[in-house]
């Protein structure tokens, strides 16, 4: 599988994010709501890094700079050394809310980078079919999203974006809806397709154990204002099988992320009764 | 529908299970309920009318109506008239639905647009098109060009209505996941804002062509010496209301049939958007 390899320099990170903080205007409540304040995250080329954190602490919002789609207060990312301005091609997103197009077929959706990007050429209908495979949907070229299920929808999602072959993924909760053994074979699948091409991953995700089975590094990110509260390394070879589970260093990490993200759900907890 | 039906057909062995499908009439009930919905309706008018001893003038019998058809095509008032209303129909709902559309879009879409341009499409679109009358009169005089104005000012301005509205209520996480793989506003245009807006230009022909029918019959009531609307007005002045009645079927027929097809169109545009 060929990757578009990267014009800049290996020696610049895949991401990097200085300071950025992001600051919602909410026009109904009169004010204005601190998603992000001084978010610093540094993603290698090639690296994967999987972000947890408790529901609305702004990782979504994260996600959406480094994606170019919203801009910061404060701070700024680059991408591959350069400042982001906006979306490029070298990165591709999995929405959380899938955002497929109702009016395109699965085939159609999967196409919709690629034509977006304009690199529809003869190898395209091949490639498509490729991708499809991989997220389990053949047979379902035609069908349209409303005709799947929620699944099957975030599947077409994810193949969307891999089928563009980007230098860095965003995947924000890709297999959130996805059945656990599904979940499993699809998380086997990225972690082959990612080491071979050696694209940089940032990977939100809601479950402990597929942060640790993906990652070579772990975000734990505080409730809202989001901040990185720590950054864990996985001590495991990637990519790596399920059977890591079961090593005592796996259940030590798994019950440290466990307490991190305890915490935070305290010190929420405290903050609401304190009303603030 | 029992819980176990699958739609997978692979899992089954035997016999494959009833496909799920949402209950509609097959075209065959379709008809015979239109027909037979028909057929009542025009026994029930003429018992109605012989029975109850309303005075003709008001009631004709439903056969006094029909014969109409014979008696105007005898005087050879029949074809000519409903030609030329045709004609002026269909050139005014031609003009409307070219300009209106792309009216409608760019308008819709662009916000400093809908802000200065949209007040004044809304005041159109309210407007009682009677009190147009004596303006497109001064303007125009009373002539053909009168009549498709009125079914342009009639039709146009609901369809905007309706696409102004269907630009706003495009997805906006769709606009962003266009803009994630970089689209330009000409593509997230094309690729997103369009093909959303499509059911409802759909809806958007349909709303236009019921009410550049009124327009067409309120022009050929004022501003006409031809035309089916003009022969009508004619036989309420000889008091020959089966005429009037059978004018009036003609009308009711034709939106009827318009109706239908743009309903239609509707459907075949929007088969993605509901099961
Ligand atoms: N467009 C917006 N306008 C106003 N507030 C927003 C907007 N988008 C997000 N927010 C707010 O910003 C905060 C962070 O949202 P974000 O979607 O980034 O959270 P998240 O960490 O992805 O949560 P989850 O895990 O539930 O997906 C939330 O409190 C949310 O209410
Ligand atoms: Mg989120």
């Amino acid at each position: 599988m060929e990757v578009m390899q990267g014009g800049t320099g290996s020696a610049s990170p895949a991401i990097e994010a200085r300071g950025v903080t992001v600051a919602y205007e909410r026009a109904r409540h009169k004010d204005t709501l601190v998603a992000l304040q001084d978010f610093d995250l540094e993603i290698r080329s090639g690296e994967f890094v999987t972000v947890v954190g408790p529901s609305g602490c702004g990782k979504s919002t994260f996600l959406n700079v480094v994606a170019g789609l919203v801009p910061p207060a404060r701070g700024e990312v680059f991408v591959e050394g350069k400042p982001v301005r906006g979306p490029g091609p070298e990165r591709s997103v999995v929405f959380q809310d899938y955002a497929l197009m109702p009016w395109r077929t699965v085939e159609g959706n999967v196409r919709f980078g690629l034509e977006m990007q304009r690199r529809v050429d003869r190898s395209t209908r091949e490639r498509i079919a490729r991708y499809i495979e991989m997220v389990g949907l053949t047979g379902f070229e035609r069908a349209y999203p409303r005709e799947l299920s929620g699944g099957m929808r975030q599947r077409v999602g994810l193949a969307r974006a891999l089928v563009t072959e980007p230098r860095i993924l965003l995947m924000d909760e890709p297999l959130a809806a996805v059945d656990a053994m599904t979940r499993e074979l699809m998380q086997d699948e990225l972690s082959r397709i990612v080491a071979e091409t050696g694209q940089a991953v940032l990977f939100i995700t809601h479950s402990v154990d597929e942060a640790i089975t993906l990652a070579d590094r772990i975000a734990v990110v505080t409730n809202r204002p989001g901040r990185i509260k720590e950054i864990i390394p996985v001590p495991f070879q990637r990519p790596r099988g399920r059977d890591v589970r079961n090593l005592p260093d796996y259940i030590a990490l798994r019950d440290r992320i466990w307490s991190l993200l305890e915490a935070e759900r305290h010190t929420n907890r405290s903050q609401v009764e304190a009303g603030v | 529908m029992s819980a176990t039906t699958t739609r997978e057909a692979e899992t089954t062995r035997s016999r494959p299970p009833a496909p799920v499908r949402p209950r509609t009439f097959s075209r065959r009930q379709k008809i015979v309920i239109t027909v037979v919905n028909l057929a009542l309706f025009c026994v029930a008018w003429e018992l109605v009318a012989r029975l109850s001893g309303v005075p003709s003038l008001l009631v004709p019998t439903f056969s006094a109506v029909v014969g109409e058809f014979f008696a105007m095509r005898q005087e050879g008032i029949l074809w000519a008239n409903l030609w030329i209303s045709l004609q002026i129909y269909l050139v005014g709902m031609a003009l409307s639905i070219l300009a209106a559309i792309p009216f409608g879009l760019l308008v819709g879409g662009i916000k400093i647009l809908d802000r200065i341009v949209g007040p004044y499409v809304w005041a159109l679109y309210t407007l009682p098109r009677l009190i147009l009358m004596p303006l497109i009169l001064l303007w125009v005089g009373i002539n053909d060009t009168a009549r498709v104005l009125l079914v342009v000012l009639s039709a146009g301005p609901a369809i905007i209505v309706v696409i102004m509205d269907a630009m706003k209520t495009i997805e906006p996480s769709l606009v962003r996941a266009a803009r994630s793989f970089c689209a330009g506003r000409r593509q997230v245009f094309t690729h997103v804002a369009l093909p959303s807006t499509v059911p409802y230009i759909a809806t958007a022909v349909r709303m236009g062509v019921s009410r550049g029918l009124i327009g067409l019959f309120i022009g050929e009531l004022f501003t006409a010496a031809d035309g089916i609307g003009y022969v009508m007005v004619l036989a309420g002045r000889q008091f020959n209301s089966a005429r009037v009645y059978f004018i009036l079927l003609v009308f009711v027929a034709f939106s009827v049939a318009l109706v239908g097809l743009t309903q239609w169109l509707e459907k075949k545009a929007s088969i993605w958007r509901s099961a």
